[in-house]
């Protein structure tokens, strides 16, 4: 920043004006000033400071310390307890889903499984056939007739 | 006993004003009186409201007395409630047109007899009276704490609430708007006949704006 005063002697001799001319400048407080404060103090309510009762303040403290720490454990989420033993609710649901799995088959599953199951009952009427033959005549007699 | 009363600190007294005592409340508005009305005639520009000003901040001061803390200078905290006092009573009575230019040099030159050879306490008296039509508010004030209070430039911006920078600017700007003014008026101009010019750059890098 470009100063007015060329060199630092020009300055001091300006502040050192400055300084007595304010000096010149004072004036005396005006008559009666003093009087009319001092009039008005009995009337001017006093402010009070507040102070902490002794004792209060550290009390204060640690009820919020408290108040903190609950506020942190009551937020936090509790801890699932342990599975033990059967649980009934587990196989309800595993059937509930092996129902909708079942129910899920594609068609060509059933087909095949009806395949199966008329295969199945020709073995067995063939197989029950030679049993009846193998067997006396009396005894094959007394069966009802299939 | 009071001569003994008149070594006390002005903290000393005010911690005893704390506990209740109109004494040394007394003493302390005896003591400051005159350099806050002058401030505030300073900082206003106007003699009449720089004395109800003066006498408002003397009430705050001992209404607000239990706030005050002894480890600071008492004079800080009593012109600190002053310049807000100062402020709150310029903005509800409006900006009031300040006097610039011509018709500011005008009115100084008039008070001055240049014939007659000018007494330096007339000299004193028109220079900060050309202050208090030249310079702004805020450099006034600035200028008027540092140079007839003698206070720190901190202190300054403690009182008048803005940084220290800032405070530095503006006694910069004053110092330098004054001397033009005064070169302007005629009066005396700040050019030293002393030395040989200097570059102020280096004076200015060191603090050159406090």
């Amino acid at each position: 920043m470009k100063s007015r005063f060329r060199n630092p002697d020009e300055l001091l001799a300006f502040e050192r004006r400055l300084r007595a001319g304010a000096a010149a400048h004072r004036e005396p407080a005006p008559d009666g000033l003093h009087e009319r404060v001092l009039a008005r103090l009995p009337a001017t309510r006093r402010d009070e400071r507040f102070v902490w009762p002794r004792g209060l303040r550290p009390a204060l403290v640690a009820a919020a310390l408290l108040l903190g720490l609950g506020l942190m454990w009551w937020k936090m989420p509790a801890p699932r307890p342990q599975k033990s033993g059967f649980d009934v609710a587990d196989l309800a649901r595993g059937l509930r889903d092996a129902e909708a799995i079942a129910k899920d088959l594609p068609v060509r599953f059933e087909e095949r499984l009806f395949d199966e199951a008329q295969n199945m009952l020709a073995d067995t009427t063939r197989a029950a056939s030679r049993v009846l033959d193998g067997l006396p005549l009396p005894l094959r007699g007394a069966l009802p007739r299939m | 006993m009071d001569g003994a009363r008149r070594q006390t600190s002005a903290e000393a007294l005010a911690r005893e004003a704390q506990g209740g005592s109109v004494h040394a409340f007394e003493q302390l508005v005896e003591r400051f009186e005159g350099p806050l009305y002058n401030y505030l005639c300073v900082r206003t520009g106007n003699a009449s409201a720089a004395e109800d000003l003066t006498q408002e901040s003397f009430l705050r001061a001992w209404q607000r007395l239990s706030y005050y803390d002894p480890r600071w200078r008492f004079s800080t905290w009593l012109y600190t409630l002053a310049q807000r006092l100062a402020v709150s009573a310029h903005r509800s009575r409006g900006k009031e047109p300040t006097v610039r230019g011509d018709e500011a040099l005008h009115d100084v030159r008039a008070g001055v007899d240049p014939s007659a050879e000018v007494e330096a306490r007339d000299e004193g008296r028109a220079l900060w009276d050309l202050a208090a039509k030249v310079l702004r508010e805020e450099e006034r004030s600035a200028l008027w704490l540092r140079y007839a209070e003698d206070l720190s430039v901190d202190e300054i911006a403690r009182i008048l609430g803005r940084p220290g920078v800032t405070v530095r600017v503006w006694l910069f700007r004053g110092r330098e708007r004054l001397g033009e003014a005064l070169e302007r008026a005629d009066l005396a101009p700040p050019r030293a006949a002393a030395s040989a010019p200097q570059p102020l750059l280096a004076r200015e890098g060191a603090g050159g704006l406090s």
